[in-house]
């Protein structure tokens, strides 16, 4: 027998009541309120009795639910307390982590992640809806992000082709030397810098690794090629001894140094401006970072 | 030759006398040619002027006399409709579909105008080899 819409609402606030840890062997009483605030129906004992009934049935008519009255709290439990009537077990705790993630998340550019997280997500939170609507959402996290920048329309496919590797053609715009081209790279990484997205990969044009701004990617395409990988330690060569994500073309590593008295050395020591840095004690108070 | 692949070919080809319209792509598919361009403004005008298409372009091969018509664009309006930069410096990327030439080898002519100045947008010889084409991967 189907269950209806209303019911299968009903067994999910049941369900919600059952796992909230905060507030265990939720009794009648407590159920039919909780009904009436997440549904906004009046319900009755005898239907919430005959729908604990149906859930505690072998699907498909019910949920097989271990339901069971307890007698010493006087209330509803399920004995096992990792059940749920979806297939994903998320309990108030669950939910709440899940929410608080996503905050983050969004605060530090859930955007830059692309509305799939979000609809994966919501996906997953769809079956602990009850347990999720908190209507006012007051920002608690800010960062200097700022959404709608160019090209990150361009992120998910770049992203699925750096972990599928697959070649990608594209015109790229070069903002100094005013030039556009079609190029095809082999991506491997996808970096941010400054609010900014780069996509790095080796570039056929090149014959080398590239990094290219997003804002400067038009209307990439995967192609079917060979994929030209480009194994870790050189792309962590390629990085690591850069400020930035362009490494300077014929360079050699030098050692830098920067002068700085005991009050800009606290912010210098707060954030660090690159992997390399250290921090040398000089005479009368002054400070030199080495990089 | 599949018909049904898409097929796109990384032509990078600047004219002459102005180098600032720039062919970069052509793909070839069962519904459209698709042409990718690239175009950046000069000193000519204090903003950088304008861009637009004639909705009578149109692409021939060397293979034949058939004419290859505009069907749509993307990013270019269609004259007597224009797209006005804001600085000599804006560059613009944009892309014209065409009715589909056939999926082989051959040279092509892009025809804006039939009698051109230097500012229509013809392009005449563009190679379409198709040993260099790569095909793409369809969503």
């Amino acid at each position: 027998m189907p269950i209806n819409k209303n019911a299968y609402r009903r067994y999910k606030v049941i369900d919600a009541c059952l796992r909230n840890k905060m507030r265990r062997y939720p009794n009648m009483k407590e159920l039919l309120a909780a009904l009436e605030e997440k549904l906004g129906v009046n319900t009755t004992a005898e239907t919430v009795q005959k729908d604990i009934a149906v859930m505690k049935m072998l699907p498909p008519d019910g949920f097989d639910a271990p339901i069971k009255f307890n007698r010493t709290h006087l209330g509803y439990e399920y004995t096992n307390p990792d059940f749920s009537i979806n297939g994903v077990s998320l309990n108030s705790y669950d939910v709440d982590s899940i929410n608080e993630a996503i905050e983050v998340i969004s605060a530090i550019g859930g955007s830059r992640v692309s509305e799939k997280f979000t609809h994966a997500i919501e996906k997953v939170l769809s079956n602990a809806q009850e347990l999720n609507n908190k209507e006012v959402k007051r920002k608690i996290i800010e960062t200097d992000y700022i959404s709608e920048g160019r090209g990150f329309e361009h992120f998910d496919l770049l992203y699925s082709a750096c972990r599928d590797r697959v070649p990608v053609s594209f015109i790229h715009y070069s903002y100094s030397r005013r030039e556009f081209k079609a190029l095809i790279i082999h991506p491997v990484l996808l970096k941010e810098f400054n609010n900014h997205w780069y996509v790095i990969g080796f570039s056929e044009a090149h014959q080398a690794l590239r990094t290219f701004g997003l804002d400067r990617v038009k209307a990439p395409e995967p192609i079917y090629k060979v994929f030209q990988d480009t194994s870790s330690d050189v792309i962590d060569a390629y990085l690591n001894n850069v400020y930035g994500v362009y490494p300077l073309p014929n360079c050699t590593k030098e050692k830098i140094t920067l002068h700085a008295n005991a009050m800009i050395t606290n912010y210098f020591r707060a954030q660090k401006i690159h992997e390399s840095q250290h921090v040398e004690m000089r005479e009368q108070g002054r400070f030199h970072h080495h990089f | 030759m599949d018909k049904k692949r898409d097929l796109l070919l990384q032509l990078n080809v600047v004219r002459k006398p102005n180098t600032n319209l720039i062919i970069l792509r052509a793909i070839l598919s069962e519904r459209h040619t698709r042409i990718d361009f690239g175009y950046f403004a000069t000193d000519e005008y204090y903003r950088g002027g304008w861009i637009k298409m004639s909705p009578d372009s149109y692409l021939r091969t060397n293979s034949s006399e058939a004419k290859y018509k505009l069907k749509y664009t993307d990013d270019i309006p269609l004259a007597p409709a224009r797209l006005d930069f804001e600085s000599n410096k804006d560059w613009h990327y944009f892309s014209l579909f065409f009715e589909p030439i056939p999926k082989r080898s051959c040279k092509i002519d892009l025809i804006e105008v039939e009698n051109p100045q230097d500012t229509d947008f013809n392009y005449y010889g563009i190679k379409i080899d198709l040993n260099n084409a790569e095909e793409i991967i369809k969503p």
